[in-house]
């Protein structure tokens, strides 16, 4: 059917009055749909070659060698730049930027021109080279055909808001770039001269798009940063009602520092810094969030030690079974000397670093205290006599210290 | 009719008794013609009660008394009464059922301050008891049966030992004060009383030895260790006479306590016997 698509290109390009107007297109192409259907069945049974083998005379324009080279290079940097345009006038970042940012709008306008008066027709043009119909058609008459006004101007004429005003954009040395005439070299320096352009307006907006981008996570990080502090002061509430005094202090004392951080954090300039810390300050409320939880959760967790240090033994002189409490210096040991180690241990200036090991060592602890119940603990009960130093303590049960450093 | 009731049944237990009276009548002092209730003594009792388990079933019940009671000049605590040290192997068949035999060895000091006797004699008993205990709501109640094969001798010198059976019945209550059961921390009141009958062949009308009221406030300190302390009321017939009653107020102190000294590897996994 190429043809008729050459033969079409031809008629358009010479500008003649439509000699071949659709309907004969039609007609011919229903015409070529039969000739292959009985095409088809023939070449079931043998060799066929069953066609209207219809013929136009056209004029024929072959390519030499200087232009197979020059054709390929207009296609490397079609489809480079078609890339980058193409993310460019789609990315949503930027078609939300460009409504408030003018620099961003002119940037965005000047790649949407360099696209649709200089990729488009290339494309095309790259289109008539596939369909091989590109040798049918004289330079002269595709450049006319593809540019009907000719090539546009070195220098980009946009109007970036309601204002008349208009923004100008060329590239310096424009001199360098020859598109003047009708030759593929013409059209290539024509797309090598979108493409430089789509690559120096790819700078600034890549930059423009990070900064928005980090100015975006910004404020996805501060919401999320806020929704953390709420809950922690939240859960700071809840962990009190039931704690112990010094776990009450422990608690005034995350409490303070929760929003010291965030005073921190808002008293910062530079964004780029405070992307790093706000980061940083969600990962740390994460931890001072399991860290509370830790502290909220250890009444309960006292209780079941407690339930589960007890041993039912028969009272001789009640004829009654009774809970007695069992080896209070294990249970001793975790209420006196261990709790007030991970208070203390808290009470640390770098609770952040170190919350998440803390939080580790607290829930290790409490599984320690459930297994060493039904233990044969003799010898570390007589062990633990007396012993007040947390780090024998939990030496003793077998328990990994936080790092002190 | 009614009015003359109490006369027929008195009449009935003086000819019951009126033989006994004909063998004895020598050996022994006028029934006095109403019952004759002496001036009460005061005295203190400082009781300890061991119990200490030896086994899964058995275990060593080893109780030291010291009871003192007034002199002239000082109430409840003049002078030592007796020392008293009774033991026994206890036997576990459920925890609300136990028995136990042994023996008692009692010293009684001589306390009439005008006698010229021997001022210490020794006293010597085999017992045995059953006891059984019955929960009732958020309390306890036991009923404890204790016998004992007595041998006493007077204070005179070379006085003979003397043998008589004790039967002892004790009921009891165990109420929790500020617990809904009986546990580590618990205040609790206990009603009691015992009536403590004797036979033997020189108990011929005495037969009523002691009946003894008493409640005890109590403090479970730990499930091995309980503190009480009480107010005894009692009273019994005379040995040589049963017209004549002596009457007591006494105040108890006791400390309960149950050690277990076997190691945790024999305790397991029996510990907890049947429950």
């Amino acid at each position: 059917m190429s043809y008729i698509n050459a033969l079409r290109l031809h008629l358009q390009s010479s500008r003649k009055p439509d000699v071949f107007p659709s309907g004969v297109q039609t007609m011919l192409a229903q015409n070529a749909s039969y000739y292959e259907k009985i095409d088809n069945i023939l070449s079931q049974l043998g060799e066929s070659d069953f066609s209207p083998k219809f013929r136009v005379k056209v004029p024929h324009y072959p390519l030499d060698s200087v232009e197979v080279i020059q054709l390929d290079s207009i296609k490397a940097l079609f489809y480079k730049s078609k890339k980058i345009a193409g993310t460019f006038l789609d990315n949503t970042q930027l078609n939300i930027l460009k409504l408030s940012d003018r620099e961003a709008n002119f940037q965005y306008e000047v790649i949407k021109v360099l696209a649709d008066s200089i990729l488009n027709p290339t494309e095309k043009l790259l289109e008539y080279r596939h369909q091989g119909i590109f040798e049918f058609i004289s330079r002269e008459q595709l450049v006319n055909k593809l540019w009907p006004h000719g090539f546009p101007a070195k220098s980009i004429e946009v109007q970036t808001d309601s204002t008349d005003a208009k923004q100008l954009f060329s590239l310096p040395n424009p001199e360098q770039y020859r598109f003047e005439g009708t030759t593929l070299s013409s059209i290539k320096e024509l797309v090598r001269y979108a493409s430089v352009g789509i690559d120096s307006i790819q700078k600034g907006l890549n930059e423009k798009l990070a900064n928005e981008q980090r100015q975006q996570e910004l404020i996805a990080l501060e919401e999320r940063l806020i929704a953390q502090n709420k809950n922690l002061h939240k859960s700071i509430d809840s962990a009190t009602t039931n704690a112990s005094i010094s776990a009450k202090e422990t608690l005034r004392y995350i409490d303070s520092i929760v929003d010291k951080k965030l005073a921190d954090y808002s008293n910062m300039q530079e964004v780029e810094a405070k992307v790093d810390y706000a980061k940083q300050l969600v990962l740390c409320y994460n931890q001072l969030q399991s860290l509370v939880d830790s502290i909220g959760a250890l009444p309960v967790k006292w209780r079941t030690i407690q339930e589960k240090y007890q041993d039912r033994i028969w009272n001789p002189f009640m004829a009654t079974l009774m809970d007695e409490e069992v080896k209070k210096r294990i249970t001793g040991a975790y209420r006196k000397v261990l709790v007030p180690y991970f208070f203390e241990q808290i009470r640390k200036e770098s609770v952040c670093d170190h919350a998440g090991d803390l939080v580790r060592l607290m829930q290790d602890s409490y599984q320690r205290m459930l297994q060493l119940r039904d233990e044969d603990t003799s010898k570390l009960e007589r062990k633990l006599r007396k012993e007040e130093d947390p780090q024998v303590v939990l030496q003793l049960f077998n328990l990994q210290a936080i790092d002190q450093n | 009719m009614g009015k003359h009731l109490p006369v027929l049944v008195i009449t009935a237990i003086v000819l019951f008794l009126a033989p006994l009276f004909q063998v004895q009548a020598q050996d022994i002092e006028i029934l006095p013609s109403e019952s004759k209730f002496k001036d009460p003594k005061s005295r203190i009792w400082f009781n300890t009660y061991g119990n200490i388990r030896i086994s899964k079933r058995l275990f060593w019940d080893a109780q030291t008394h010291f009871r003192f009671e007034e002199t002239e000049d000082t109430p409840f605590i003049g002078q030592i009464g007796q020392i008293y040290n009774r033991h026994a192997i206890g036997y576990i068949y459920s925890k609300r059922i136990n028995f136990s035999l042994g023996g008692v060895a009692r010293i009684n000091f001589n306390t009439d301050e005008d006698s010229t006797d021997r001022n210490v004699v020794p006293e010597w008993r085999i017992w045995h008891q059953y006891q059984f205990a019955i929960p009732l709501y958020s309390s306890m109640i036991y009923h404890r049966i204790r016998i004992e094969h007595r041998w006493t001798q007077g204070f005179a010198e070379n006085s003979d030992y003397i043998f008589r059976n004790r039967w002892r019945y004790m009921f009891r209550a165990k109420i929790p004060l500020n617990s809904h059961k009986l546990e580590t921390n618990t205040l609790y009141v206990s009603p009691e009383a015992e009536l403590i009958m004797q036979s033997g062949k020189e108990v011929v009308g005495s037969l009523m030895e002691d009946l003894r009221l008493t409640t005890t406030l109590g403090y479970i300190v730990t499930p091995r260790l309980t503190l009480a302390g009480g107010l005894m009321y009692s009273h019994g017939q005379e040995l040589s006479n049963p017209g004549e009653f002596k009457q007591n107020w006494t105040i108890r102190l006791h400390c309960y306590f149950s050690p277990d000294f076997r190691k945790v590897r024999n305790k397991l996994p029996d510990i907890h016997l049947d429950d």
